[in-house]
Parts: C-alpha cells; structure tokens; sequence
C-alpha cells in the first residue's frame, strides 16, 4: 500500500508539471497580457514600453520557465491585475468553494442514495419510473436557468432567501440547491443501475436464505457491495465541485475559485491561472488517490501490487 | 443523511426570515452598490476601469474634479493657473489630513505623481496617456508647481482621475500590503475587502468636507445581470450597473426601483481600414456613412437611446458640422464615382464584387453585435456584400491592437474624458486603440498645433478645423454615444453622472 501511494504520488507530480505547461501555452496561444492591461490612451510606443517592462516580449515558454522556477520555491508571483501575491488570492477562496461544494454534495447524497436505493428495491413500480425520471429531469435542467428560476421565486418574490453573494446558511440554499439538482440526478442514476447489479449476486440470495431481514440485506450487503462505482463518481463529482462551478458562481455572485479563474482567463492573469490550475490539480490528483484507497476498503478483492 | 438535511433546511428557514440576512441587517444609511465586476485593486495606480474608480473616489481625492455638469472645480486644490505652458500652479487645500493622520501637504503631491512614473512600479495607467511629465516643483508646504516637457493643455483633465495619495504610509509599505489596504484623503474610510464579494467603506468622522449622510457603502460584484435585477428588485442593492434594455420597463413597473438613464462618454463607431481597397477611397468611406441609417437603428435596437454624432467630438463640437443624413442614393452615386458598379444585384469593380467582413466584439457594449449586424444590413442594402464576424474581446482585442490586423470594418466603442482632444485622438495615427491606418497629413499638422496649444480659443479652432477634416475624409463611420442604465432604489436620493462615476458623498436614502 505504501509503495503503491509513493508511485501515485511521484506519477502525479509529473501530471501537475503536465497541466501546468499545457494551461500556460493555451494561455498564450492567444497572445499576451498586454492589451488586457493598458488603458485605451496609450501611444504604440508606451504599449510597447509596457510590453517590455513586463517582460512580456519573451518567448513564452522563458516565461513559463521563469514562473516555474519561482513556483517550486514557493513564490507564484503576484497578480497581474491587481497585484496581490497570487497564492494566498486563489488560497483564500477555497472555503467558499468547499462551502458550496460540500453543500451541493450533502444535499444531493441526502437525496440521490435513498432515491437510487428505493428505485432499485421497488424496480418498475410507479416509485423507481417517478424518481428516474426525476432523476433526468434535473440532470437536464440547466444550472444558469433553474438558478435564476429559484432566485426570481424564493428571492424577489416571496423574498425568503437571499439573491446573491457570501454570509450565513440562507445564502447557501440556493446555490447549493442549483448545484446540487445536476449530480442528484446523476448520482440516483448510478446508485440504482449499481444496487440493480448487486442484487442479482448470489450471495444476496443466500443472505435472504439465511433468513435475514429486507433492510439488512439491501443496506449491509447490497449497497456495500454497490459502492465502488456511486464512490468513483462522488470523487470525480467533487473533484468539479473544487475546481469550481462556474455557472452557479456567476449566478449567484458567489466568490468561489471558478469565477477566478474564469476572471483570470478572461484576463491573461496567468500566474493567477497557474496557481488555480496547479492548486485544483493538485486536489484531483488527491481525491483520485483518496478513491482508489477507499476501493481496498470497500472490496477485499482490490490489491495495490 | 435525513437529519442533517433537515437541520440544514431548519437553519436556512431560521435565517431567510424577509429578505435574508444582506436585506435584515441593513442599515437605514447602508447603500448596496451592485456592479458587474469587482473592483481592480486597491491601489488606485493599478486601477483603470469606472466601476474601480467608484469604490476608489470614496476613499481618495483629486487636485481637480468634475462636477455633475463635468465642469472643473476645486478639491484637494484650491486654485491653479498656468504660469507658462509648461509649469502650472496648484495652491492647496490646508488642514487635509490622510487616514492615518498624516497631513496633505505639497509633499504628497510630488510623492504621488513621481510614484505613477516610477519604473519599478510598472503601472499601466492612463494617466500616462495625458501629459509629458517632468517633475514637481514644491514652492511651500501648500503650493506646488508641476512641470511638463511640453505644453500641457490637458492637465486638468490628467488631475481629474489623479488619487492622492499618503507619503508616509505608501513609501514605506510594500506593494501587496498597499494594494489591499488603501488610504486617502477622502470622505469614507476603507473597512473591508472580500474578493469578488464586497467591498465596504465607512464615512470617515474627520472629512475636512461635507459629512456624507451615508455611513457605509458597500460595493458587490454581481456578474449576471438576472442576479443584479432580482437585487434591485428584492431590495438587497439599491444601485445596479447596466441595466440590460429588456429588463427596464420590468424594474419601472416595481413599487421599490427605477431606471435612471444617463448620456454617457463612451462613443460607439465603425473603423475601416483604410491602407487597402475598397475603403482607401474616402467616397467609399463616406458612402458607407451615407449608407447606414443611424436613427432607425438607434430606435430599433435601443429604444431611441443613444446620441447621433457628427464625428467622434462631444466636448467643443463644432455647430456646422453635421452627422451624415441616411442617403443610399447618395451613397450609392459615391461608390459609381468611384468605379464600383452594380452587376448581376451585386457591386463590383474589375470584376471583383465588393466583399467586406465587420469584426465586432460580443458583449462588450450595449448590443454591440445586434448593432453591427444592423449596420452590415444597411450597406447589404445598397449591394455591399458583409460578413458579420462576432468575436470574444480577448480575441477581438488581440486581433486589433496587437496584430493591428483587423478585418475592413470593425466596430469599437471607446471611452472619453469629455474634453475634445480625448475624442478626437482616436483617429490620431499614433493612437494605440486606432486600426484604420488612416494617416492624413492636414490632420496630423492640426493635431499636433493642438498638442502645443494652451489657450483654449486656439484650441476650439483647431479642434473644429480637426472634426471637419474627420468627418469629410470619413476614416469611420459615425455612430452615437451610448446610454447608460442604471437601476435605482427608490428610497435612494441619486442621480447618475456622464462620465459613468456612481459618487454617492452627496446622496442620501430617504427610509
């Protein structure tokens, strides 16, 4: 297990590298920094004394490998908008990003896993046709739509929540709601197609055989042994919800890392960029880990060798 | 999992008793501003856009500024004249004092105006864009003079937007810690600043001025303009920036906001590349004006909102010269005089039909593409063949000013200081937003004359003599200045400015 942790994480040090060069050459694959940044008065030559100033002139790839250099000493430079240090700008903006994300995430588990569940023990009853196409419905709907759906009905008309922005719970139900009707879908989805398959094993049978209640059989032995896929799919869908969730962001004014990196984007800022990418990366690549160890747990089948 | 869900809704229910908590607690003298973007930096030297400006003229304070009617008055200066053109004289205001207690003194002056011209600080500001400078002199405590390499006739407009700022305190604090936490001289005091969330100033308790009657403001960055609508219209913000034109007569029929529309300083036009065909014939270009028939588009796309100019030139506009009336016949004898003639429904000229593409930004300006497709409809109309070419602004911009490549037509909207010689520069060969190429020598020699020029009679004859030169060899073609929306609280006593600042020092809430 150790050894198979210590590759893992060797192989994704190379993968950070990887993501961080290809982020940096599309960035400039569109030109640099430059025109983004000076005002509209400026003569051809104070653009181009500007251009040189920053160092912008360049190849990009001396410039990548300037930024890299400081970055592995744990300097990610400063914003070129605003000129914070980048690190702590992308830092300070994960508990708003978790906030949001592990409410989407408890909201749709708390739905998804007893819906899927229920779908499955009463298959093609009125109870699994209703909650699948349910299930579809809200992974059809789009987040930009249901969100201003939601702040139109519970925001300006019974004026129950607020519209936008960060503060206590209320600001949280709905986004996270928004957030959370695409991956309850989805989730409820694969939690009855993988519950379905597990019932069929034999070993349900001699459970019941054995004379064991229906809930134990389906929560201790089914559900179990149908983890596996609903936990990848928890570790990719929170993995998303880490690296922001853009639309919902910019609905609700929600000062998460996605509307900043899309700002960043929008503006060339790219050690802003590098640092969120290298930073999300670098949350993927653990959760992908975290999954393939919960996979040893939840199946004794599963050797890391 | 179901308990927690239901302490999760319990707790949401507790809190979102009317309004939720943002509407709950505010204050009788807490105005909410909703803008679409947060605010640049806190460092008024890395700043360039309005919607910074905004939180920044709060918290800092200019020589000279503009009154509502955009004329200058005093402020951190109490006078000024040129002593010659290269030198002019500020006498300042005593008893200022900073944030932090350090006193405003000639001294800030200098500090302030050499530190946006430090190398170091590499600051792209428009301010750079203004005048030469060379140095400040200091007479006394209270008087400085400022001295340019060349005459200077728009230094009061340079001083407009030049935020004073504390000596002490910047000098001796590094970048980053400066760029977050701002002081100044101004009417309300920095408090906090979340990312993309808020920023929030309250009145400052020893403003040499006017107390303000609000005690704190806080500006939000709402990017989606459904969001900052159901703000407004929830109470949660009682000003919202750009208010999308479908979305006025809903907020006007509400109990609690309105719109509020203001004429605007930014000037919406087409380019045309002049340095190859067809449009390095100025019939050509002036067909195209004649071509195109503003006010309809103007009603139709903008509900009437918009002015129609005459050339680029707001401030000292010339009387005598006129926008170009819709005239296809007119444009279309142009284009025969210049050899283009009409074969098979389509214009061609040695056989070649006349083909054109019209680059536009999408979303950059009020129904930037709808207009530019409208334009393309008009000129299809008198047998020009347009390809509308919508493009992201990054795109857009790189293409136009970086590979100073654009497509033969491009529309652009660009924002003026309400002094002619802003506006006029765009057509300006040197200018850094001006892709036409268009280089015409009488224009060139006036432009320059205006540069060295401090009297302003002078200068309103030679700005006069520009447009006319503009407008008849015709580098563009001359669309309106654009309205600004903004939707307004009832119970907010405000009234929006031309040069887009929301400045609420004055303002006041009446519940």
């Amino acid at each position: 297990m150790a050894r198979f942790v210590v590759r893992r994480f060797l192989d994704s040090l190379t993968a950070l590298v990887g993501v961080s060069f290809i982020a940096f050459a599309i960035l400039f694959l569109s030109g640099d920094p430059t025109y983004l940044m000076i005002p509209e008065n400026y003569t051809r030559s104070q653009i181009a004394e500007f251009r040189h100033q920053m160092g912008f002139d360049r190849p990009w790839y001396v410039q990548y490998g300037d930024f890299l250099g400081h970055a592995v000493r744990g300097d990610f430079g400063v914003s070129l908008r605003s000129r914070i240090p980048a690190l702590p700008l992308v830092l300070e903006r994960m508990p708003a990003t978790l906030e949001l994300a592990l409410t989407a995430m408890g909201l749709s588990l708390a739905v998804a896993l007893p819906l899927g569940v229920v779908a499955a023990t009463r298959r093609g009853t009125l109870i699994d046709a209703g909650s699948m196409v349910g299930g579809l419905v809200g992974q059809s709907t789009p987040g930009f739509w249901l969100g201003l759906l939601l702040i139109l009905f519970f925001g300006v008309d019974l004026r129950w929540l607020p519209v936008s922005g960060r503060g206590g719970i209320a600001h949280l139900v709905l986004p996270g709601v928004t957030l959370a009707t695409y991956s309850m879908g989805r989730t409820a989805r694969v939690v009855r197609a993988s519950m379905l398959d597990a019932l069929g094993h034999d070993f349900i049978r001699t459970a019941r055989a054995k004379g064991l209640s229906g809930a134990a059989v389906v929560y201790r032995h089914a559900l179990r042994n149908a983890l596996m896929p609903i936990v990848t799919l928890i570790g990719l869908d929170f993995g998303v919800l880490l690296g922001g969730a853009v639309i919902t962001e910019t609905v609700f004014g929600w000062p998460g890392i996605g509307r900043l990196v899309v700002n960043a984007i929008y503006e060339k800022d790219f050690p802003i960029v590098e640092t969120a990418v290298i930073l999300i990366a670098t949350v993927f690549v653990f959760l992908n880990l975290c999954v393939d160890v919960a996979y040893g747990y939840l199946d004794p089948r599963v050797r890391y060798d | 999992m179901r308990h927690g869900l239901a302490l999760w809704l319990a707790a949401a229910l507790c809190l979102s008793i009317p309004g939720g908590p943002s509407a709950m607690g505010q204050a009788r003298s807490q105005v909410v501003v909703d803008q679409g973007t947060d605010v640049e930096s806190l460092d008024p030297m890395f700043t360039q856009a309005r919607f910074s400006d905004n939180v920044m003229l709060t918290m800092f304070e200019t020589l000279v500024t503009r009154d509502s009617r955009m004329h200058y008055q005093p402020r951190l200066a109490v006078s000024w004249h040129a002593v010659s053109p290269t030198v002019w004289q500020f006498k300042l205001r005593k008893g200022v004092r900073f944030h932090n207690g350090e006193p405003f003194t000639a001294d800030a002056v200098r500090y302030t105006i050499n530190r946006l011209y430090d190398p170091a600080l590499k600051a792209p500001s428009f301010l750079k864009g203004f005048v030469k400078y060379d140095h400040v002199d200091i007479v006394d405590d209270y008087t400085v003079n400022i001295v340019t390499k060349e005459p200077s006739p728009l230094m009061l407009e340079w001083l407009v937007y030049f935020y004073m700022m504390a000596p002490k305190y910047y000098s001796g604090t590094p970048e980053a810690q400066a760029a977050l936490h701002p002081v100044g001289t101004g009417p309300y005091i920095f408090k906090e600043w979340v990312h993309d969330d808020h920023v929030t100033v309250s009145a400052n308790p020893k403003y040499w001025g006017p107390k303000p009657a609000i005690q704190t403001i806080v500006f939000r960055p709402v990017p989606e303009a459904g969001t900052r609508v159901a703000d407004l219209l929830s109470g949660a913000a009682d000003i919202i920036t750009n208010v999308p034109p479908d979305q006025i007569s809903r907020i006007n029929a509400s109990a609690i906001a309105g719109v509020k529309t203001v004429e605007g300083g930014r000037d919406i036009f087409i380019g045309m590349r002049t340095d190859r065909p067809p449009f390095n014939d100025v019939r050509v270009r002036q067909a195209m004006n004649y071509a195109v028939d503003v006010d309809a588009i103007l009603k139709s796309i903008l509900s009437g909102k918009g002015r129609r100019m005459a050339t680029l030139v707001n401030a000292y506009a010339d009387p005598s010269v006129k926008p170009y009336p819709y005239d296809p016949g007119k444009a279309k004898a142009l284009l025969a005089e210049a050899g283009w003639k009409i074969q098979n429904g389509a214009l061609t000229k040695d056989g070649q039909p006349f083909s054109v593409t019209l680059d536009t930004p999408v979303g950059r300006y009020i129904s930037d593409k709808e207009i530019a497709e409208a334009a393309a409809s008009y000129l299809q109309a008198i047998g020009v063949q347009v390809k509308v070419n919508p493009l992201a602004w990054p795109v857009y911009s790189k293409k136009m000013f970086e590979d100073v490549n654009p497509a033969d037509m491009y529309l652009l909207g660009l924002g003026s200081s309400f002094d002619g010689q802003d506006e006029i520069r765009y057509v300006e060969k040197d200018f850094g937003y001006n892709p036409t190429f268009w280089n015409n020598a009488e224009f060139e020699k006036q432009y320059d004359l205006l540069n060295h020029t401090v009297d302003q009679g002078q200068r309103t004859r030679i700005l006069y003599r520009l447009q006319e030169i503009v407008h008849d060899d015709a580098p563009l073609i001359f669309l309106y200045k654009q309205t600004d929306y903004y939707g307004v609280s009832k119970r907010l006593v405000w009234a929006p400015r031309a040069d887009e600042l929301i400045i609420l020092e004055h303002a006041s809430v009446t519940r």
